[in-house]
């Protein structure tokens, strides 16, 4: 009852706010929020505007081959057909050189040996990911609805990652754990009966693999899965400092004979978490955002299409706690090399009131001309049960 | 089709070396087991951490593994709160695997089974010594 309460007290503050900002601006601000400023984890998709539904993981280059040549045959052109992908070079390149150890960026134990808790904060770029697409839409806003047939490339890495040696100490300890709980289940004597099974089917069985899976499937956990629970709490945890970033492409084909460039962007962020008490999950939040944004086709106010370059910086700093987030955010928008033509700076009040209700509001100033004011408010229903976030 | 190591006329140490490609925790056993005969299986490496890998080591000679079995057991779990990601990770889990010392010299496997059971990957490999 009393949450019911608080959520109509709420909507009703809520809608006077709203009300209130109508006249001197846009009650929902259609201009750039510090949030469109993060960097994009597939930016060739990002670039395009895109959300695709169904995104190729190839393993191998053979992998990414076919999948292109039979997105074309389905296509009935040269041009693949809404084709995208998403993948990982190194497991092209060395996939030997993989295991869990250099994912997160600490040494791996020698036999017999106490395990070396040393850090490793530029882990992140041998798992730098690319993202391509080939999609045909119309991005260039003129009065023709033809599409173009466009081919975009992006990568995202994350340049340096800074968890700090107690926690790198912490991880190592838990990992080992875990290995020395997995040898043993699967040498305890349920397990290996299971195996002794299997080992003896016969390979050329065509329904080899089914036999094998449906044994399998009888295996007993542990003590895993409670170091495994473990293991992804402390990597739940954000790093002290993290530096990220993104660049992007996207050449379109504007008829049969020409190829231009149409827009190209690079995105990049420094963020940092320092925790309120020692393994506490809240946090004080500075972030760094920044985006370079180039568009060959973008129209503008006078509605006029024509080349235009972007640049966005922006920063916050907060406080995120489990229920409750506050933050100041203020962005800077350099529109064809003028400064400070367009900012904003405002105050985020985010509420977590049940494990899926949320209550947002965004309080300041906004882009487009002096004094404008924002006043917003809004009630999130969300599906999970995450903490309340800074972007 | 079985995978067969021809160990031959050699009368030295056959070695293993198995190479677990994921970006999750792994731990591996290796077993030799005489499929005509009774005897209890006998461990004969297991990975040292979590890898999964088991690092080059010979396994026993002739007169322990000729005509036997060789069954390599990898348990790995996928790390994170994403179901979607770890089933985008699970087919890409995968072994290597590497004899050597016998008259077939260095030969290297790369075609376990791979079965998955949210969030772990079951990796099972066996190789006929001849």
């Amino acid at each position: 009852m009393k949450k019911f309460t608080l959520l109509f007290i709420a909507i009703i503050y809520g809608c006077t706010a709203w009300a209130q900002s109508g006249s001197a601006s846009t009650a929902t601000p259609t201009s750039t929020a510090i949030s469109d400023l993060v960097v994009p984890v597939s930016p060739a998709f990002s670039i395009t505007d895109i959300t695709p539904t169904l995104v190729q993981n190839p393993g191998t280059p053979k992998a990414f081959a076919l999948g292109i040549v039979e997105s074309v045959s389905q296509s009935g052109s040269a041009f693949p057909n809404n084709y995208s992908a998403e993948f990982a070079p190194i497991w092209w390149i060395d996939p030997k050189g993989i295991n869990v150890y250099s994912y997160l960026g600490l040494p791996v134990p020698k036999k017999n040996m106490p395990a070396s808790t040393k850090e490793n904060v530029f882990a992140g770029i041998k798992f730098t990911t690319v993202s391509i697409a080939f999609i045909n839409k119309d991005l260039i806003p003129d009065t023709s609805s033809k599409t173009q047939s466009i081919f975009s490339i992006g990568i995202h890495t994350t340049l340096v990652k800074v968890y700090g040696a107690d926690h790198a100490k912490k991880l190592a300890g838990l990992l080992d754990r875990w290995e020395k709980s997995a040898l043993g289940e699967l040498k305890s004597s349920h397990n290996d009966s299971l195996r002794r099974l299997m080992t003896r089917l016969d390979p050329s069985d065509t329904a080899y693999k089914t036999k094998i899976a449906a044994l399998q499937k009888q295996y007993i956990e542990d003590q895993t899965p409670v170091n495994l629970q473990a293991i992804n709490q402390l990597l739940a945890q954000k790093p002290y400092f993290a530096w990220d970033m993104s660049a992007a492409l996207a050449e379109y084909g504007v008829n049969n004979q020409s190829v231009q460039t149409g827009r190209a962007g690079v995105w990049t962020s420094l963020s940092s978490n320092i925790p309120l008490g020692k393994d506490s999950t809240n946090y004080f939040n500075m972030n760094l955002l920044g985006r370079y944004l180039f568009d060959n086709f973008q129209q503008n106010a006078q509605g006029i299409t024509g080349r235009a370059n972007n640049i966005d910086i922006g920063g916050n700093l907060g406080f995120a706690f489990s229920k409750l987030s506050i933050a100041v955010e203020s962005l800077y928008r350099f529109v064809n090399g003028q400064p400070n033509t367009e900012n904003r700076t405002v105050g985020i009040i985010s509420v977590k009131l049940t494990d899926k209700l949320y209550v947002n509001g965004t309080f300041g100033k906004d882009f487009a001309g002096p004094n404008k004011l924002i006043s917003v408010f809004g009630i999130n229903w969300g599906l999970g049960n995450e903490k309340v976030a800074l972007p | 089709m079985a995978n067969t190591y021809n160990i031959g006329s050699s009368t030295g140490q056959i070695s293993l070396e198995a190479d677990i490609v994921s970006i999750g925790l792994a731990a591996s056993v290796a077993n030799i087991t005489d499929l005509a005969g009774t005897d209890p299986d006998t461990q004969v490496a297991e990975s040292t951490n979590a890898t999964g890998n088991i690092d080059q080591q010979p396994i026993g000679d002739h007169t322990l593994l000729k005509g036997k079995r060789l069954s390599i057991q990898t348990k790995v779990t996928l790390l994170g709160d994403d179901a979607a990601a770890r089933a985008t990770q699970a087919p890409n889990v995968t072994g290597s695997y590497t004899l050597s010392g016998g008259d077939d010299g260095d030969k290297t496997y790369n075609n376990p089974v791979n079965t998955y059971q949210d969030p772990n990957v079951f990796l099972f490999f066996v190789v006929d010594l001849t």
